[in-house]
């Protein structure tokens, strides 16, 4: 029997993966937007991305004129598995944001951690807010 | 229900499925993969002698991750947590969702349970399943 998960915590719903649909990659095969999580903080931009089945040296990121850019490439299952059955499609990844605040691209740091992307993108000094004190006379 | 994922189950929908991807096939449409619509979705591979079952889980918290197999049931379960970031973070996107899962399936054969491996990278979990003696083939020799 199927049984839920316990009270109070909330049960993980399937996603079906988006396929992207504009500028596709020149790479073959289907593409997929991945899921982000983007905030941002005083002094950061924070981009994580959901890129399950991809190695760390197949994942590129690019930032040209604000333009970010998230790719990753797949590596297909052995040939020598036949599929019996597929729930879920096997894809490259890819997707792009357009950056409203201009970033210190030389302090870019990314990490990726079982199967999650972490972009921290610090804000370019002249895009961190800068407390103006009021003058009292 | 999770036990209706595996189609071998159910013929009807096997039929319809395999009636449906060649349809697409046809049409020059690429395959689509249909979702038991219980977190996470699996892929079901067999190279022969091994069964492969693989799941797309980013971010699991590895603690809480549970392959278990009892006669001819798969179960997984396991957690995913998104780290948050500090109250004055400003969230311009929020799509990743966190939560518990467990889903059960049926084998499709016998499998031999002392062999059975999981191993867990790049966010993808994958479970090897070594067919039983019973399920592998056995050539016959005409008499």
């Amino acid at each position: 029997m199927e049984t839920q998960p316990q009270k109070g915590q909330e049960e993980l719903p399937v996603r079906e993966k988006q396929p992207v649909t504009r500028e596709p990659g020149t790479h073959e095969g289907p593409y997929f937007e991945p899921s982000v999580d983007i905030y941002e903080t005083e002094d950061a931009i924070t981009v994580q991305a959901d890129l399950p089945g991809v190695y760390p040296d197949d994942i590129q990121t690019d930032l040209k004129e604000n333009l970010l850019t998230i790719s990753a490439r797949v590596k297909p299952v052995d040939s020598r598995w036949k599929p019996l059955h597929q729930e879920y499609e096997i894809g490259n990844y890819m997707r792009q944001f357009r950056l409203g605040q201009q970033i210190d691209q030389s302090k870019i740091t990314a990490q990726y951690k079982d199967g999650v992307l972490t972009l921290t993108l610090p804000k370019a000094a002249s895009a961190k807010p800068r407390r103006i004190k009021i003058q009292t006379s | 229900m999770a036990f209706a994922a595996w189609p071998f189950l159910d013929e009807r929908w096997r039929y319809n499925d395999d009636l449906l991807r060649g349809l697409s096939n046809y049409f020059g449409a690429r395959p689509t993969a249909r979702s038991a619509g219980v977190f996470p979705p699996l892929n079901f591979y067999d190279d022969g002698t091994t069964l492969m079952v693989r799941a797309e889980i980013p971010g699991a918290n590895r603690k809480t991750l549970e392959v278990t197999s009892q006669a001819d049931q798969l179960t997984i379960r396991g957690e995913r947590r998104i780290t948050t970031p500090g109250a004055n973070a400003n969230y311009h996107r929020r799509e990743r969702e966190e939560g518990q899962f467990r889903r059960v399936v049926t084998l499709p054969y016998p499998v031999d349970a002392e062999k059975i491996r999981a191993t867990y990278q790049n966010g993808v979990l994958e479970v090897l399943l070594p067919r039983a003696a019973e399920s592998l083939p056995r050539q016959i020799p005409i008499q």
